[in-house]
This record gives structure tokens, C-alpha cells and sequence, in this order.
């Protein structure tokens, strides 16, 4: 079957989650006749993986006028409670600094000087990291003025830290987020909350080195949080889904679900169009793709059309997840306390760098662990529901012994009740429990992995290395196909950013190129 | 009373390399060294008659070359034969060997898998560049990236000409070089167990990493960026054990004038207003000098030896945080006669290099994770050495001496410190490891003699055993190394210089930290005087 009627479209935006959609909104908003095209049957994508959101970029959020089409926020600064075993959680609340030193220093009163001032470093040195965190990565080409100003701007924005925090921030980028925690607190559940916060999404431990740069990267805070904590939207995150949607929509963006792409259509290096699974094509002079990097090149455009060392690159980036979702629903919101409280805070359970640690040289194995950190929020649905998230910690997509078949039921089981067991407002009230497992986030979603930031978020994969070194920049070998999820640069947490820089990247390309057109002509 | 142009505190190689140095730049130079013998952890030691024992360090490939020709070492009687050979003995019987012909060492791979055997020129090619471009900082003075001054600023262009010759793919590996786990690097390349497990040693020997921690690849980087006798990373022994580099250097220190007292424990700074004047002996005695340089780790100098109160809070609290970890033992055995391995009975020559036990990189990352949990690695990873085999004056006729190197063993164990009962159960648990691979074993052993890091720390003073004195991971290299802000040699206290591998380029027997010290040191005397 072939589309011959089919309208002609600018551009393509393959993936519904939230960076094609701030994609395709931002094409729509220049002009561009866009189609966003969906495999699955609702939009949203990996998104639905994520309670809060964690790095909503500020300029996404203006560009598109999200508050216009809808975009409220419960929070934007998700309080933390730390659970404990047989004691009260301790809460954390980023708008209550004296209630939270109070509660810190029942435990440590040099933890609770601790946490304001490792606060404000975080921040300061987050502060330094933004710049490189917003902007399309240069490239290494040293011969080239242009991307030599570039870097010149990146090293200067850092030397304008200040000294003192520069050789902190350089000190500490690499460093290992056990280490640092040692160093600025002595209380173990504090060490623990700082160990999950930095290594939750990727497959590393608190001791491998490396894991103070995600930690930095959610202190680089967005959707004008606090730095350093998450905002969390009235509704969860598919009420931000349904503000993108709309805002789409509001420029002209069609939008196309059940429609999963077979392959990427390519004509002399160039991308063409895309043909669906039904067998239809559409055609296009741009794509976008917010799908993973593999899942674009390897599944969808094939090896035939691009260099094997390119493929190589693409195939070896990391990306195995070891983050599993946990959906709780719930009979009855949690007795005692404000139901409005609930979505605004999260509960974590990782009492110690050894319990993180541990957790984690299990899951490398392909073993499942028996106390994995997690962290549970709690989404008050309305009319007596509510709903419970945790993001598991540390489980590993294939298993070393026996598969999910069979090991499904009992490991969701003592999940379950290892949080009945430490939230005890949720006991008794769990009436069905759905587990993700990172192997179901890769079918589902078709990211090969089921990493939660689809690609590991280490210094090797970051900023330039990302999605593969020396095509940081959005574009693909191919020709007018460009890549704007989570792959790319900024990596996961929700920010946009992805989808923002990848279609101002296409429209960059359309210029130039149209710009040689014209002279050439 | 005479005062010296410079102290130096330590006889360990770098110690040794500077004074050879400053005294070559027409210093005064009194060496100090609190044993009885000189070269620290570069030292050979009869402990059991008739064999000789390099006791801790094992090998040489990273001496440089430049260092080798400034201070004329083989004149000295520096002889370093290269060991060609590396085979990792496998569990099953098997083995895996490298040879200095590359096509030999493909039809190795292949027997393994026909893949790898493609995939490792590439290896070699990519690998070998990011040599080329690390080796000239290695003999730099690494830039201070916050600084403005023209040297500095210098220093930064040199690095970015380094890289520079490389082109763009070769400089983004360059960054995931530094950044990645070598597990991961090694899995861009190879599909067999054995192969990777065998690359990969050298991205944890003396390392609190495991194969897959971020940052492991530049160990490994570090391991093979040695270009003895103009081969890439190949290898060596010195003839007479690790003393023989210890001994030239401490000869063609002499030569230019240094002056070397052993048993001469110095146990303050001496100190005139801000600047440091000199040292105090355990003994008393006051030996005064215009500068003064430490060859101990940083922990050591600055927490121990150093005045606390003329260093700022803010830089003590860096050297408290400066990881030494220990992470590795040494077992030096007396052998009644060569062991049987019969996994290299087809080619004996095999004995005569380096023999690994570790054959994946799995087995390595548990070796780490019971470092991790506070003991020792229950199934090690090995690194073994038959000196005897190459150079007949290390044990008697017939007789055989082996070093084993053994990663990983922590400095206090998770029940306590090490006692005399662990120690015994940790050499126990090598020796079983060993006897696996080379049936009859135990009974060829004359003496083991085992050494914790907390022995190793005892005996030869290195924070916690740590043979780099200091982390080799990211946020402690260059310009971080020692401690940010003073990666240039010198300290908070005027006069008062370090020298040790707990500066830039760390650690490995290359004497550059001791050269790069002593070239800064006449470098701040010169104008000084001027």
C-alpha cells in the first residue's frame, strides 16, 4: 500500500516521547509541515518511566509556551524522605532549610552544617556546568576556526568560576561519589542518598569513578527548580506529554500514533522519507529521530548505508539499563498526612554507599540483589486512587540464572513488600503491582538496553562522545536525518533539550544547504 | 656548619633521580634515608641465602629513556634485559600468550578466536597512538588550567599541541581514554574471555579499580606507555633485581657530587620564619640546607613531616583526602627448582617472561569486588616473575627465584587489622592459587615470603602499601596531582619541594616525578639568585 494521496510534509518526527514532541513542536512553530509519527498507541515514550521531571529545560518550557498549553507544576522542589528501618523517614525539604537541619541534626549536627554548604557548592559547580549542558557540543576539529571559538568560549565560561571553584569542579568531576560523600558527611543514610541520587538510571556504582558528574547534572537543576531537586507536574509527567501535545498541535503538527517505522527511507545518502510497517511511505525532507541512536542507525536505516566504523561506534555505545519501574496501584491514597503532600516528595531507600554498592555487584553479574535501592512517589489520582512509582535500582535486564519468566512474580513480590515494609502507609493497600524490568523497557520502547537515559551517562558518553564521538552535534552520516532523543546530547532527565537542539540542528542544515542552493543557482 | 644547596628525604628511585639532578645542576645535595639501604621500593634484598629478592617492585618498562641518557645509568651497571613473553594461564589448562612478534602472538588470538586475532592491530594501532600523545607530559611540569601566567599558559598550549597531532577521532578517544572503563575499551575490540582478561591486568596492577570501573583504561594506558629499548610498551628486568636502578641512580648521583647517609631518619622540617632551612635527625642532629624535597607520599610529608602549622587548613584538608589505597601484595619465593606449568610445557621460553593468572575480565572484577568487601581477592589476580630465569645471579645454581605480585589485598582487612594468622591465610590462598596451575608447587618452596600492604607500608613507608603513592584516577593526574593548585612540585612552605610518585606522572619506577621536581627546584634556585 502506498500513500500516493499523502500530503508532502518538511519534516518527519519519528517518536512521541517528550524530545519528539519538542521537536516536532518546534519545527511546526517555524513553519515546517510536520508529522510526528508513533509506534506505540499514546505518546510519551520512555517518559512514562519518570515521576518527576527531573531537568525540564527553561527554554523549552518558554519556546513553547508549556504554561499557555496547560503545563502546571504540583512541586518544583520535590522534598526527599529518607526511609529508615524501624525509625521515622528523615525528611529533606529544600523550602524548609531550618526543618531540614533540624532533622539532619538529630542524626549528625556536622551533617546538618554539612548540607547547606554542599548544597550551595553543588549548585555553584552545576552552575559551571550549564553552559556545556544548553549548547550543541563543538567539534574536536582544530584546524577549524570556528569550532575553535567555540571551545575557547566553553574553557573560558569555566575559568570564570573563579579559581577556587574551578580546581574543585575539575577535581571533582571524575571523582567517585563514594569518595565525595565520605568526604563531606559522616552519617551513612546521607552518604546512601547521595551515592542512589548520582547512579540512579546508569549502570555504575557509588564507587566507580565518574558518578559525581550525573550527580552534578541533576543539580544543574531546570524548569526553575531549586538546583538540586526536581519538579514534579500537576497531573505526573503525562500532563506534560499532553502540554507538548498541545503545543504541537497549536502549530500544525500532526500527529500519528500506532504508526511504528519500519525503516528510514535513503536515496543516494540522503534521507528521503520513512515507510511505516503497514507498508505505506511518507516522504519528507527532513527527519528527526528521538529513538534511540541504535534503534535509528542500525534497526531503521541499516549498516548497508553507513561506514562499518561508524556502526561499530554506534553499536558499542553503552546503554545495557540496570533501572527497573515499579507500578503500585493503590486502594486508597496513604492514610495520615496531606494526599497533597504525597506527589511532592519522594521516598529513598539506599541507608549506605555499601547497600548501593552492593546492590550494584550484584546486578553486573546478571544477579538479582536482595536489598536494591529504590525510590518511591506516591500520585494521588483523585476519587480514592492513587498510585505509587518506584524506580528500582540495580536490575539487570538479562538474568545470569533463569529469566523474567520465571523469576517476574517472585522478585516484584519482595519488592512489594520490602516497601510495604519501610513505607508502612502503603501497606496493605498495594492491589496490583506492574513491574519494568530494563528488558521490557527495551522492547517496549525500542531501545535496545532499556537503559533509562537510553545511553549511559558517563564522561566517556558525554557532551562531545555522545551519542558516538564526532557526531555530537544531532546529524547522522545520512544526509537531512537528524537525531534528537535522549541519546544525544544532554542525555535523559527529561530536559528537552535533546529534542530542541536536534531541530534547531535540522533547521541550521536546511539553511546552509539551502544557502548553497542559492548560490548555485 | 655546612648547609647544603638541597635535602632530599628519601632514597627511593625518584629520590635518587633528583638528587642525581640538582647535584648535575651544580647543587650541594645530601640524600637522606631512614634504612639502612638505599631505594625504597626499588630494592633487591637477600632474604632467604643465596637468592636475591627485588622485594617490592618487580619489573621496569617506564624508566625513561631521556633519564636513562642524562644521568649515563648504564655506566653505572644499569643493564635491563626486555622480556619478550606474557602468558596468562588459564583455568581448564590452557594459556594464552603474547610475543614480541606480533604476527606470533595473532596466531595465538586466534587459537582463542579467528575475530580477535583482526581486531588486534587496531587494538595495538589505537592504543599506541594515545601513547605517543600522553609520553611527552610525562617529563612535563603540568600547567595550573587556573593560572594566567605565561608558563602556565605555555604548558597549556604544549598539551594542546600534543593532542593536537592527533586527529579528531584520534582526539575523542583520547577523552574516552581518560574517562572509560578498560573492561568497555577492551569489549570494543575482543569477544574472547581470555584475550581481554589477559589485556586487562594492567589496568588494575596496584590500582583500587576493577576492570570495569570508569577510569581503569588510562591504568592500563600507563602501563604499556613504557617504550623500553624502543619497543612500545615491552617489559623489562633489571639485571640484579629492582636495586640495580636504585643502585645506578644513586651512582651517577655520587658521581656529580650528592652526598647519600642511610640510617638517617629525619623527623622535622626545620624551619627559619616562613621558608623551610632544613631537617632534624631522630637523632638530634640539625642539618641545614636552602631547600628540601621529599621523596615520601604526600600523606606522609605533609601529615606526618611537615610542619602542620605553616600549611594552610584548605591544603591539609586535600592531602587528608588524596587517595593512597592500598590494593596489592607481594609474595617473594624461594624455589627448590624451576615448577612445572604444564600449560607452557610446548614452549618453555614461556617461563622466562611474565605468567598471569586472571583469564577474564569477570575473574578480575571479583578479584576487586573482595577488595571492596574488606578482604582479600579469594581467587587474586597474579602477576608472576621468575627472575632466575634471565639472570642467574638472582638465585643459587639449580634454584629458583619467583615474584609474585598479587592484586588484591586491602590495607586493613574488614574485621580488623592484618595479623599474623591472616597473613599466613593470604599467602596460603596465593600459594593454593599458584599450586593450581603448576601442580607440585608447594612443595618446591623453599621461603614465601608474604607481604601485606600494611607490611609494605611498615617496612618501606608507603601510605597503605600503594605502589604509585596515589591513585592513578582522573581526578588525582596532571594538574590535580598531588592536590589541585600545587601540581607544580613545589608546597605551601617556601623552600620545601616534593619529589615523590604522588606528583605528576605518578607512579611505575619512570624517575620522572624526580627529574620534573629537580628541574623545578634549580629552576626557583636560579632566580633566587638572580
Amino acid at each position: 500500500m502506498t500513500t500516493g494521496n499523502a500530503k508532502h510534509y518538511d519534516a518527519i518526527v519519528i517518536g512521541g516521547g517528550h524530545n519528539g514532541l519538542v521537536a516536532a513542536a518546534l519545527m511546526g512553530q517555524i513553519g515546517k509541515r510536520t508529522l510526528l509519527i508513533e509506534a506505540s498507541a499514546e505518546l510519551g515514550g520512555m517518559a512514562v518511566h519518570a515521576p518527576a521531571i527531573g531537568r525540564l529545560s527553561e527554554t523549552v518550557v518558554r519556546a513553547l509556551a508549556l504554561d499557555r498549553h496547560g503545563l502546571r507544576f504540583r512541586t518544583r522542589s520535590l522534598a526527599t524522605e529518607i526511609l529508615r528501618e524501624g525509625t521515622s523517614p528523615l525528611p529533606l525539604q529544600p523550602d524548609d532549610p531550618a526543618a531540614t537541619r533540624q532533622a539532619i541534626h538529630a542524626l549528625s549536627p556536622a551533617d546538618a552544617e554539612a548540607w547547606p554548604h554542599f548544597q550551595q557548592r553543588m549548585a555553584r559547580l552545576a552552575a559551571g556546568l550549564a553552559p556545556f549542558l544548553e549548547r550543541t557540543p563543538p567539534r574536536l576539529r582544530l584546524d577549524d576556526w570556528g569550532e575553535r571559538w567555540e571551545l575557547a568560549r566553553l574553557g573560558f565560561a569555566v575559568r570564570r568560576m573563579g579559581r577556587a571553584d574551578m580546581r574543585d569542579l575539575l577535581r571533582i568531576l571524575p571523582l567517585n561519589v563514594a569518595d565525595l560523600a565520605e568526604e563531606v558527611f559522616e552519617s551513612d543514610v546521607l552518604r546512601g542518598l547521595l551515592s542512589f541520587d548520582a547512579v540512579l538510571g546508569n549502570r555504575m556504582g557509588a564507587r566507580s569513578p565518574n558518578t559525581v558528574f550525573p550527580l552534578l547534572m541533576r543539580h544543574a537543576g531546570g524548569a526553575g527548580c531549586r538546583p538540586g531537586t526536581q519538579a514534579v507536574a500537576e497531573g505526573g509527567t503525562a500532563a506534560l506529554i499532553d502540554a507538548l501535545r498541545k503545543a504541537a498541535a497549536s502549530h500544525g503538527v500532526e500527529i500519528r500514533t500506532d504508526a511504528p517505522v519500519a525503516r528510514i527511507l535513503v536515496e543516494d545518502g540522503r534521507a528521503t522519507g520513512v515507510e511505516l510497517t503497514d507498508g505505506g511511505t511518507i516522504r519528507a525532507g527532513t527527519i528527526l529521530s528521538s529513538a534511540h541512536a541504535g534503534t535509528t542507525l542500525i534497526d531503521l536505516v541499516g549498516p548497508r548505508h553507513l561506514d562499518t566504523d561508524f556502526t561499530r561506534a554506534v553499536r558499542h555505545a553503552r546503554g545495557a539499563g540496570v533501572t527497573a519501574h515499579l507500578i503500585l496501584n493503590l486502594s486508597a491514597p496513604p492514610a495520615g498526612g496531606d494526599p497533597d503532600t504525597l506527589a511532592t516528595t519522594r521516598r529513598v531507600h539506599a541507608p549506605s554507599i555499601q547497600a548501593v554498592e552492593r546492590a550494584f555487584d550484584r546486578a553486573k553479574y546478571g544477579e538479582l540483589p536482595e536489598d536494591p535501592p529504590f525510590e518511591v512517589t506516591v500520585v494521588n489520582e483523585g476519587e480514592g486512587h492513587a498510585r505509587a512509582h518506584a524506580l528500582i535500582q540495580y536490575v539487570p535486564g538479562d538474568l545470569k540464572d533463569g529469566d523474567w519468566k520465571t523469576e517476574r512474580d517472585a522478585f516484584t513480590k519482595r519488592l512489594v513488600a520490602r516497601i510495604e515494609d519501610l513505607c508502612p502507609d502503603l501497606a496493605g493497600r498495594v492491589e496490583g503491582a506492574h513491574l519494568a524490568t530494563p528488558a521490557d523497557i527495551a522492547a517496549r520502547h525500542r531501545a535496545p538496553g532499556g537503559h533509562w537515559h537510553h545511553l549511559e551517562t558517563g564522561l566517556d558518553q558525554a557532551f562531545m562522545l555522545r551519542p558516538v564521538p564526532g557526531w555530537a552535534q544531532y546529524r547522522t552520516p545520512i544526509e537531512g536525518l537528524f537525531l534528537c532523543g535522549a541519546s544525544t546530547h544532554p542525555g535523559g532527565w527529561i530536559s528537552g533539550q535533546p529534542g530542541l537542539n536536534g531541530a534547531r540542528a535540522a533547521l541550521a542544515a536546511e539553511k546552509a544547504s539551502g544557502k548553497v542552493k542559492g548560490e548555485a543557482a | 656548619m655546612k648547609r647544603y644547596d638541597a635535602i632530599v628525604i628519601g632514597a627511593g628511585h625518584n629520590g635518587l633521580a633528583a638528587a642525581a639532578y640538582l647535584a648535575r645542576g651544580g647543587l650541594e645535595v645530601l640524600v637522606l634515608e631512614r634504612r639502612d639501604a638505599i631505594g625504597g621500593a626499588a630494592i633487591s634484598e637477600e632474604r632467604h641465602p643465596g637468592f636475591t629478592y627485588s622485594s617490592c617492585s618487580y619489573v621496569c618498562s617506564l624508566l625513561r629513556a631521556e633519564i636513562m641518557r642524562d644521568l649515563d645509568l648504564p655506566k653505572h651497571g644499569l643493564k635491563i634485559i626486555p622480556y619478550g613473553t606474557t602468558a596468562c594461564l588459564m583455568r581448564g589448562g590452557d594459556r594464552f600468550a603474547m610475543y614480541p612478534d606480533a604476527d606470533q602472538t595473532r596466531r595465538e588470538i586466534a587459537r582463542h578466536s579467528a575475530r580477535d586475532a583482526d581486531a588486534f592491530d587496531e587494538f595495538m594501532r589505537d592504543l599506541y597512538r594515545q601513547c605517543r600523545a600522553i609520553r611527552p607530559l610525562l617529563l612535563k611540569t603540568p600547567p595550573d588550567p587556573t593560572s594566567f601566567k605565561p608558563r602556565d599558559i605555555k604548558g597549556l598550549l604544549e598539551i594542546g599541541r600534543a593532542f593536537g597531532q592527533l586527529d579528531e577521532d584520534a582526539l575523542y578517544q583520547a577523552m574516552q581514554f581518560w574517562t572509560m572503563s578498560c573492561g568497555d575499551f577492551l569489549d570494543r575490540y575482543f569477544e574472547s574471555d581470555v584475550v581481554k582478561g589477559a589485556l586487562a591486568g594492567g589496568s588494575i596492577i596496584g590500582t583500587a579499580l576493577g576492570p570495569y570501573s570508569p577510569g581503569s583504561a588510562y591504568v592500563l594506558l600507563h602501563h604499556v606507555m613504557g617504550d623500553l629499548d624502543g619497543h612500545v610498551g615491552a617489559w623489562g628486568f633489571a639485571v640484579g633485581g629492582m636495586g640495580a636502578i636504585s643502585k645506578a641512580l644513586a651512582g651517577a648521583a655520587r658521581e656529580h657530587g650528592a652526598e647519600i647517609r642511610t640510617g638517617a631518619e629525619v623527623s622535622e622540617i626545620l624551619m627559619q620564619g616562613d621558608r623551610a632551612a632544613g631537617v632534624v635527625l631522630a637523632d638530634g642532629e640539625e642539618v641545614r640546607a636552602r631547600t628540601v624535597v621529599s621523596n615520601l607520599d604526600v600523606k606522609r610529608t605533609f601529615l606526618k613531616l611537615a610542619p602542620r602549622k605553616h600549611l594552610p587548613g584548605a591544603f591539609v584538608d586535600q592531602v587528608e583526602r588524596f587517595k593512597i589505597r592500598g590494593s596489592s601484595g607481594k609474595l617473594n619465593i624461594a624455589l627448590d627448582a624451576l615448577p612445572d606449568v604444564p600449560a607452557l610445557r610446548h614452549d618453555p621460553k614461556l617461563m622466562r617472561g611474565g605468567l598471569n593468572v586472571g583469564d577474564s575480565l569477570e575473574y578480575l572484577e571479583r578479584a576487586y569486588d573482595d577488595w571492596k568487601n574488606g578482604t582479600w581477592s579469594k581467587k587474586p589476580y597474579l602477576d608472576i616473575f621468575i627472575p632466575s630465569t634471565l639472570d642467574s645471579s638472582m638465585a643459587p645454581p639449580g634454584k629458583h627465584y619467583m615474584s609474585v605480585f598479587v592484586q588484591y589485598a586491602p590495607p586493613t582487612l574488614a574485621d580488623g587489622p592484618w595479623t599474623a594468622e591472616s597473613r599466613q591465610a593470604f599467602g596460603d590462598t596465593v600459594l593454593d592459587t599458584i599450586e593450581s596451575y603448576m601442580p607440585g608447587f608447594r612443595k618446591l618452596v623453599l621461603d614465601a615470603w608474604v607481604r601485606t600492604p600494611a607490611d609494605i607500608e611498615a617496612e618501606v613507608g608507603l601510605t597503605e602499601g600503594n605502589i604509585f603513592q596515589g591513585e592513578l584516577t582522573l581526578d588525582q593526574l596532571l594538574f590535580n596531582r598531588p592536590v589541585p593548585g600545587y601540581a607544580q612540585y613545589r608546597s605551601p612552605i617556601r623552600g620545601f619541594y616534593m619529589c615523590g610518585s604522588s606528583t605528576h606522572p605518578g607512579g611505575g619506577a619512570m624517575g620522572a616525578p624526580g627529574a620534573n621536581a629537580a628541574r623545578e627546584m634549580l629552576h626557583d634556585l636560579k632566580r633566587r639568585a638572580a
